[in-house]
């Protein structure tokens, strides 16, 4: 379980391509066991915001100030994809 | 890995289909073969006890090989139970082919499937695609997988004047001083249709042909009719995922071949390959369900998107 005050990264085992044009657009590779994943509008930012290890409340607030959005609600979804990222092995939890 | 009553049997198999990669028969290893070559025979036996750890499936879903593991040697076994094996401290390939595969099919199973997976292994980009090329129009390539429509839309192109690429796999160069992606063309090409397709294609007097065979339409390219390096101008993709980069970059690369998926370095290989072939060429998603009525209106809409182009 993720919480808000935890720092999240980027996992080390997987590649990614940017495809971005006018929205953020990624394709991610886990190479463990070579699984394609595609992450497009705010997943696709997040995974960008994600270039350095962030703590998940910074994370909702910059997404909230970048996109119209509810806060509470934001920070829900945005719990909701991490814990997503980490079960499919794309995402750690930095230990404090 | 399923049991056959294997019997062994020299294929005519057709020589130089790939540059650089040469096909001779042998009754016993030579060691004087060089890498990139293909030696034939039918020595080993593969032991019945493994699973497969990877398979392919076509657009029916129906397994047309599957991928097997023995110590560092790979074995492929078609739905026919034709055994080719493949020995990374050796440049022979191993073929076992049942009694009951015709010449001509293992002739295709090698050059359209064995063939390109070893040079996928030796590090070139292979797209299950079939191309075609126009002097005036460009080249284009038609990517999906098996029973998706490559060959029937690539054979109803060669019938309006194009010329056949390659069909089934097709090798890919990426670089280029123009960032442009090239295609290597092979020496001679034949379709595989299966009956209505053919049908379809080649008219009336065909009435006998039966839809759950394959035929081999040959187009013979003489030397002097393509050059050895082509411009890929646009490839389409003709599965029904969607119509956003991210979704035609995940079609490429499960349209690429990859001799051992569960090898990290070689799928991180493909992915960095693929992702700049998405980059550097025009993808377009095709709206191709296998209608023959279709081919005319499909066939008129990409040519004018080419000619629009020029």
């Amino acid at each position: 379980m993720i919480s808000r005050d935890q720092v999240v990264r980027r996992s080390t085992d997987q590649m990614f391509s940017d495809i971005s044009q006018d929205t953020p657009e990624v394709v991610v590779l886990n190479t463990k066991n070579n699984q394609y994943f595609g992450l497009e509008d705010v997943a696709g930012r997040v995974w960008q915001l994600l270039a350095q290890p962030l703590k998940v409340s910074d994370l909702v607030l910059k997404i909230v100030s970048e996109y119209e959005v509810d806060s509470p609600q934001c920070e829900v979804d945005i719990l909701d994809f991490l814990a997503q990222l980490e079960s499919n092995g794309l995402l750690i939890i930095v230990p404090n | 890995m399923p049991q056959g009553n294997l019997t062994f049997k020299v294929s005519e198999i057709d020589t130089g289909i790939y540059p650089g990669l040469s096909l001779m028969e042998c009754s016993s290893a030579d060691s004087n073969l060089k890498p990139g070559q293909v030696l034939c025979l039918g020595t080993i036996v593969p032991a019945p006890e493994d699973s497969p750890f990877h398979c392919w499936v076509d657009s029916q879903g129906t397994v047309t090989l599957s991928f097997f593991k023995q110590g560092e040697k790979f074995v492929l076994v078609s739905n026919n139970l034709d055994y080719f094996v493949l020995d990374p401290s050796s440049p022979a390939i191993a073929v076992i082919a049942s009694s009951t595969t015709p010449s001509v099919t293992l002739d295709h199973l090698l050059s359209d499937q064995i063939l390109p997976l070893v040079l996928s292994g030796l590090g070139n980009l292979i797209l299950h695609a079939s191309c075609v090329t126009s002097k005036d129009l460009g080249t284009i390539a038609f990517v999906g997988k098996s029973g998706a429509g490559k060959s029937t839309l690539a054979s109803y192109f060669c019938k309006k004047g194009f010329r056949p690429v390659a069909d089934d796999a097709l090798q890919i160069c990426l670089s280029d001083a123009d960032g442009k992606p090239n295609v290597k063309p092979l020496k001679r090409v034949s379709f595989r249709l299966w009956g209505d397709s053919y049908q379809a294609i080649y008219g009336a007097n065909t009435a006998d042909l039966d839809c759950k065979t394959k035929y081999d339409v040959r187009v013979a390219n003489s030397n002097d009719e393509i050059p050895k390096i082509l411009r890929l101008d646009r490839l389409y993709l003709l599965d029904s995922s969607g119509n956003d980069t991210r979704s035609k970059l995940i079609s490429l690369l499960e349209s690429s071949f990859v001799l051992d998926v569960r090898d990290s370095s070689t799928v991180q290989r493909n992915f960095l390959q693929v992702t700049k072939l998405a980059q550097d060429a025009a993808v377009e998603r095709l709206c191709y369900v296998r209608d023959f009525s279709e081919l005319d209106d499909v066939y008129s809409k990409i040519l004018s998107g080419l000619e629009e182009k020029r």
